[in-house]
């Protein structure tokens, strides 16, 4: 019966890892480079929320929109002002990184010092008594985490599948010269997805901050696992980062079996270095994700 | 009461001196973006405040410290053997991650976030170093030689390869260079540079636990080894001393303790970018950040 | 027989760049590899020099095998290579550069912390000028202008110790004077008797230097032999000559 629990723990954890790897790797797939900010991204949608429901009082789902709105911004401003000087310098990827980690300090120490350091929390569906499947426990908020999440999932495929917006960013992600070369303004689409990614992190951070608390440093780990996340299935490609999501919160929740649970974070990172150093294309093998 | 500030200060950059310079042979010659520094720093910090709480003499403990954190360098090298640019950096960033997990939970020997008080001021032959002024001189012996030790690699003919490492590794594979061999000598210099730093930094505070050495840490290093300048051992050593300074003149802003922390993480993560965005060479580099 | 090739095969993905070619590389003779674009030339250099490990196939040189030998154990043996693309160290200065070539003592982590010993300035001066380079040799790599940097690197190849060149393309990329220069160099290398393997476009040129000429197309040899006979195929005509 614990293993059941555990899978259902698991897939609750995967369904935030999946919109945090599904942002991650959309912005990935145009602009090759690892924005290691975007679990931050994460942290400033939940604070967001937290200023526009709780502090300004507003209605929950208008608060709710006006996080994705904030962060879709803010993803522009990072591109706009750091990440597009760098790459019109030609900066390595390796650069691109060490920016984004600067980001995601910045961002970071500025939400403890404007909010504090102390645990916030939403309260908004209050934590109910959980139902009985199959022997484990779920609560309904877990039961709506999971299927929001699921549903955004299928919505941000059938984007990037059939809309104009989606198409344009398969192609640069594909070949970026090329794409210029057929009439796309390859820049704009890097910057697109930006919006687009890290709006879906906005939304991840509503999901989060429904059943988690609020601090300072939640993106660290996050983005920690939907990297990884997006590692195990295949970095550029949106259901491989999907599966490979899904795949860590389980292999994390059974993990705990055998590891004291202070090492749970760090299971994602012994994945990840596995799967960098057996594996890089993912088990999608996906090898158009790897660059030197 | 001012003097024991500024030798507090004086001890803390001759650490990050140590640090720096140490980190900037992997990243600025060798072209290697280690974020794994971090977990070497950590790792000498706890080799030596454990050794030398089991009684085993400090200078012996100090230079454990150093190969140990060394031996720890081989091993990620020969993990991420086969990694190159962010692939490589982000190998490094988990090593340094799951370095403080387990820091963290590894309580029999670390006691975990509870930390290790009571490290004892080193004794070196019979000498207890007790006051701040005569750790100081011990710092800045220990700089002098790490220092003039770098120096002296960096600007041989065997740092010259180094440096070609950076600038092409394949193009020098093929004029028969074992890249591997030099890649792993480089790391392992660097991070037994970081682990006498941890070991100097434990024995100073006396107290070390997991949250000197977390990810966020290592923002400080790249940010004084970026600022410097790649392959320059003077802009290091010269980016220390500014960048520990520049967040003291906080103390004389009336800002509250709890703010402290947060905005100088900011600062550093503000000048980083900016060197990044305005500045690739950095102040004294020679070598454009690529 | 200095080299010699037998059966090569590799494949990237789906393309096959070198499809089951044999042939072999005659001590003391210059042979040179046309071939169209993408026809599998480099691929070829890549391979002998280790850069890209086999599908199948044997390669040996002086009879033994050398498949499981390194890049860089390849160019301790003698297998030296330059490239189409200059590959330099751009930060580093023209005598550095030299001095690398000319042993493996720099590799050797303690040696360093010994003094240096002081290195032939003068010598280095006069052998790149030799070359037609006329610039001090503490100039940094990146401030020479392209032809120099191609001239600088065919200069390492010969002076690291070395019983086979393989030269990718040595005059593409630059202006004819520097042309000229490397031509001429070539030729003299031609008299000493050096072995060569030599990726070369300029068909009037092959005629002159080579002693083999190798043909690939689309990953295969589609001709070998003597520059006389292989250059007088209808083949070769049609796609070198347009006619």
């Amino acid at each position: 019966m614990i293993a059941v629990q555990l899978f259902v723990n698991g897939l609750i954890a995967g369904s935030i890892y999946a919109l945090v790897a599904s942002g991650f790797s959309l912005i990935y797939a145009t602009n090759r480079f690892v924005h290691f900010a975007h679990g931050t991204t994460v942290t400033v949608g939940a604070y967001m929320l937290f200023t526009f429901f709780s502090l300004l009082g507003l209605n929950f789902f208008i608060a709710a929109f006006c996080t994705v709105v904030s962060t879709g911004l803010l993803g522009l401003l990072m591109f706009l002002l750091i990440y597009r000087p760098l790459k019109q310098r030609k900066s390595s990827n390796a650069i691109l990184l060490v920016a984004s980690i600067g980001l995601m300090i910045f961002l970071e120490n500025l939400m403890l010092l404007l909010f504090g350091a102390d645990v916030k929390t939403l309260a908004y569906i209050p934590v109910r008594k959980g139902i009985e499947l199959w022997g484990a426990i779920i609560t309904p908020l877990q039961i709506v985490i999971i299927a929001t999440a699921l549903l955004l999932l299928c919505f941000v495929w059938i984007f990037t599948k059939y809309t104009k917006l989606g198409k344009a960013m398969r192609a640069v992600a594909d070949n970026e010269e090329l794409a210029e070369i057929m009439g796309l303004n390859a820049r704009a689409v890097q910057a697109k997805s930006f919006v687009l990614g890290s709006g879906i992190a906005g939304l991840a951070s509503v999901l989060v901050v429904l059943e988690q608390n609020i601090e300072p440093v939640m993106g660290t780990g996050l983005i920690i696992k939907g990297f990884t996340g997006a590692i195990i299935g295949g970095i550029s490609s949106l259901p491989g980062a999907v599966l490979g999501s899904y795949l860590l919160g389980i292999v994390e929740n059974f993990g705990i079996w055998w590891l004291p649970s202070g090492y749970k974070d760090a299971i994602a990172f012994v994945l990840l270095f596995l799967f960098l150093l057996v594996r890089p294309s993912g088990i999608l093998g996906i090898s158009k994700g790897i660059k030197e | 009461m001012i003097e024991g500030y500024i030798i507090h200060l004086l001890i803390l950059i001759g650490v990050y001196i140590v640090l720096a310079v140490g980190l900037n042979l992997s990243i600025g010659f060798t072209g290697l973006l280690n974020l794994g520094h971090i977990a070497f720093f950590g790792i000498g910090a706890y080799t030596s405040a454990i050794l030398q709480l089991a009684g085993v003499p400090f200078i012996i403990s100090f230079f454990l410290a150093g190969v140990v954190a060394s031996l720890f360098g081989l091993l990620l090298v020969v993990g991420t053997r086969n990694l190159k640019g962010d692939y490589f950096a982000l190998a490094t960033l988990g090593f340094s991650f799951v370095v403080y997990s387990v820091f963290l939970n590894w309580t029999q020997v670390t006691r975990g976030p509870l930390g290790i008080p009571g490290i004892p001021k080193p004794e070196l032959f019979g000498l207890r170093i007790a006051d701040n002024f005569s750790y100081l001189l011990f710092v800045t012996i220990t700089v002098f030689f790490v220092v003039m030790f770098v120096w002296k690699l960096a600007t041989s003919r065997y740092g010259k390869l180094l440096e070609a490492v950076r600038d092409d590794e394949i193009a020098l594979r093929l004029l028969g260079k074992n890249t591997f061999k030099l890649k792993a000598q480089s790391m392992m210099v660097s991070a037994f540079c970081a682990g006498i730093a941890g070991s100097l930094f434990a024995h100073y505070i006396t107290y070390i636990d997991p949250s000197s050495f977390f990810l966020s840490e290592i923002i400080l290093v790249v940010t004084i080894v970026m600022i410097g300048g790649l392959a320059s051992i003077r802009g290091s050593i010269f980016a220390t001393v500014l960048i520990l300074l520049i967040p003291e003149a906080l103390r004389f802003v009336a800002l509250p303790s709890s703010m402290i922390g947060p905005t100088r993480q900011i600062i550093y993560a503000v000048l980083l970018l900016c060197v990044l965005l305005l500045r690739p060479r950095g102040l004294f580099g020679k070598v454009d950040l690529e | 027989m200095l080299l010699s090739i037998q059966q090569m095969t590799k494949k990237f993905g789906g393309v096959t760049a070198l499809d089951n070619c044999s042939f072999s590389l005659e001590q003391g003779k210059i042979t040179a590899i046309i071939g169209p674009n993408g026809a599998g030339k480099t691929t070829l250099f890549d391979a002998i020099s280790g850069l890209v490990p086999l599908d199948q196939g044997k390669i040996t040189f002086h009879d033994n095998d050398i498949a499981n030998l390194q890049e860089h154990q390849r160019a301790n043996i003698g297998i030296v290579r330059t490239w189409q693309q200059v590959r330099l160290f751009k930060n580093l200065t023209i005598a550095d550069h030299l001095a690398m070539a000319e042993g493996n003592d720099d590799t050797r982590f303690f040696r360093s912390l010994l003094p240096d010993t002081k290195s032939a300035t003068e010598e280095y001066q006069s052998y790149i000028e030799s070359f037609g380079i006329e610039r001090p040799t503490e100039t940094i790599v990146r401030d020479l202008s392209y032809g120099q940097r191609k001239l600088l690197q065919l200069a390492i190849a010969l002076r690291k110790p070395h019983t086979l060149l393989l030269l990718d393309e040595p005059v593409a990329g630059v202006n004819a004077v520097i042309q000229q220069k490397i031509e001429n160099l070539l030729m003299d290398l031609k008299k000493k008797g050096e072995t060569i393997a030599i990726i070369e476009h300029d068909i009037e040129f092959v005629r002159k230097l080579a002693d083999k000429v190798i043909v690939l197309d689309a990953g295969k040899v589609l001709l070998q032999g003597l520059p006389e006979t292989v250059l007088r195929d209808k083949r070769v005509i049609e796609a070198y000559l347009g006619e």
